[in-house]
């Protein structure tokens, strides 16, 4: 019985496909992320956005199939300034890969040392939303912004490639 | 001495025809390196001028974590000139997210006859106010604590530590928590779809506290090609359900209660997923320990399923939820082997942003004595101003084993102040 459960596994595990590809697994929140990402690694990478392009990135469910890919990632990179804080944390945490979760080795929060525009100094509450929709705060990303999270994520992507060659 | 003369100026003029193209080059060659000692120096000064504004920056930056400014009463947001994510992430970095959830209930109409073993609901209470306090411990585990306050005290709904990466990819969590028994168990007053839980859950699962314990819980997913596919298990002290009603009470250290449940998950495309369950929970009941008999046991069997519906390119306009959980009960009584069951059906249509209408069928015997059964209907309307609030009507029509039926429109208003984390789909 238990002979027969193990060449399942193996089965299963050898047959996935990115054991067969080789390469390394990148999971981005948004599709400007994952182009980003595909530029950097090109065909050496996989990579797959959680959010679809036409999808709001602040109303994404967590569902449990984005677990088995966030299950697999080498790499997640993320918008940050809390855009998923809505969704995100149940799957990395359900995710069991400790490489993607906060302060992991595999985890990239693309605004850390990106310029954030427009960032209010004074006291910030929920009743501004009536004014102004709180949907309509979001992050954009301009070309210098996204040229550091391409550096960065670059030299994520090669320090993940060295760990897995050595 | 004229000759000389002579000759002496034509040397002079032979020497100086030769000298002035070397003459020439020298001008050149030294004009092209004052142009470019120019060039130096202005790259100089515009190097020394965006470092010292660089630096100018940095102090200002730095003078402000050291110093932050209190905060401004009533002044209105200005957009700064910049920033960057680390500055700003960085300032909560110590203190968990909090928050405090509301939950005002209403009743009106007819209310539950006292001789039919319901507690009838009052016409105006402050249910529960929620405070979470959700964070991170260490790099390898988080913690997170519900406390539930009421109008009569106040309770420990959750309080766990969850280690996000054991060997072997189990999810573990330690401490107080909801058992993984079903769907509607699991869920937290605040994200019910309605304003009560079904009869089923009142009555054979130990109703709002449900199967709520401290205990040990182990999840693990199953790899397979086809679907997602998670098992865990749960091994609680064995003191669930209310007070005045337990599901399970234990006598002693050895009557620990168990719950085991399989989950499978199977995206059916982009905008619909199914979500099946299977549930299984033993543990000790007191209901013959006024007799001397303190090895009674209650099992549970149940088994749920929830379709979901929800365009992705619509999703924050449109979606639909259906769901349904049925549930086996064999009790130990006094009286006898007492063998019920109950089910739900619920269906959730939004149609508008902000407006859900929803519908719900529902039945179950009494765990106690499964001769009694109750039967009862509701239609639903809520409306959400925000995403931190939303208001929300019941008409509730129960038909009682015992006594008249009640005809009830219950009415809430829930709203969220604070950061309270996601909870698991």
């Amino acid at each position: 019985m238990k002979t027969w459960f193990n060449t399942v596994l193996a089965f299963v595990v050898l047959t996935s496909p990115s054991f067969a590809q080789g390469k390394l697994n990148v999971m981005t929140t948004t599709e400007d992320l994952a182009s980003i990402a595909r530029e950097v690694g090109g065909d050496r990478i996989s990579v797959e956005s959680i959010a679809k392009g036409y999808q709001d990135p602040h109303f994404v469910e967590a569902k449990p199939s984005f677990i088995l890919k966030l299950q697999k990632a080498d790499l997640l990179i993320v918008v940050g300034r809390e855009l998923e804080i809505g969704w995100l944390p149940p799957l990395q945490q359900q995710s069991r890969n400790g490489k993607i979760q906060a302060g992991g080795a595999g985890y990239l929060d693309a605004s850390l040392g990106a310029q954030i525009m427009e960032i209010p100094t004074g006291q910030v509450t929920r009743a501004m939303a009536a004014k102004s929709s709180v949907d309509d705060i979001t992050l954009s990303f301009d070309a210098a912004c996204a040229l550091i999270v391409s550096v960065k994520a670059a030299a994520r992507v090669e320090i993940i490639f060295m760990g897995i060659v050595l | 001495m004229v000759f000389r003369r002579r000759h002496a100026a034509c040397a002079l003029s032979v020497i100086l025809a030769a000298a002035s193209p070397a003459r020439a080059q020298t001008a050149q060659a030294s004009a092209e390196a004052q142009a470019l000692r120019a060039a130096i120096d202005g790259l100089k000064r515009d190097f020394d001028q965006r470092l010292a504004a660089l630096e100018t920056r940095l102090a200002a930056v730095e003078s402000a974590q050291q110093n932050p400014p209190a905060p401004a009463a009533a002044a209105p947001a200005e957009p700064a000139a910049a920033g960057t994510g680390a500055s700003v992430t960085n300032a909560k970095v110590f203190n968990p997210d909090m928050a405090v959830i509301g939950d005002f209930l209403g009743a009106l109409g007819r209310t539950t006859p006292a001789n039919v073993g319901v507690t009838p609901e009052p016409l105006l209470q402050m249910h529960e106010s929620e405070a979470s306090f959700q964070a991170v411990v260490d790099p390898y585990a988080r913690a997170d604590f519900f406390l539930s306050f009421g109008e009569q005290g106040v309770d420990l709904e959750e309080g766990f530590l969850t280690f996000t990466e054991l060997p072997g990819g189990l999810l573990t969590k330690v401490g107080k928590m909801r058992a993984a028994f079903g769907k509607v168990n699991a869920l937290h007053n605040h994200v019910l779809p309605w304003t009560d839980r079904p009869l089923v859950i009142n009555n054979l699962v130990g109703g709002e506290d449900g199967i709520s314990d401290a205990g040990v819980s182990v999840a693990r997913l199953i790899p397979n090609p086809w679907l997602f596919l998670e098992a865990t298990g749960q091994v609680f002290r064995g003191d669930s359900g209310p007070d005045e009603n337990p599901l399970y009470r234990t006598s002693h250290r050895g009557q620990a209660s168990f719950v085991g449940h399989l989950r499978g998950y199977q995206d059916l495309s982009e905008s619909t997923n199914i979500d099946l369950g299977a549930s299984v929970s033993r543990g000790y009941n007191a209901s013959g320990v006024a007799e001397g008999n303190d090895d009674f046991t209650t099992r549970l069997i149940g088994l749920d399923a929830t379709l979901r519906w929800r365009p992705l390119q619509r999703s924050i306009y449109h979606s639909f939820i259906a769901r349904s959980e049925v549930i086996w009960s064999r009790r130990d009584q006094p009286s006898g082997l007492q063998s019920g069951s109950g089910f739900y059906v619920s269906a959730d249509y939004q149609f508008a942003r902000r407006w859900f209408a929803g519908v719900r069928f529902d039945g179950s015997d009494r765990a106690d004595n499964a001769a009694l059964r109750d039967t009862g209907g509701s239609a639903i309307l809520t409306f959400w101003p925000s995403e931190f609030s939303q208001v929300r009507g019941q008409y509730r029509r129960t038909n009682y084993a015992i006594g008249p039926a009640a005809n009830e429109v219950l009415f809430q208003f829930q709203f969220a102040i604070g950061a309270h984390g996601a909870h698991p789909f």
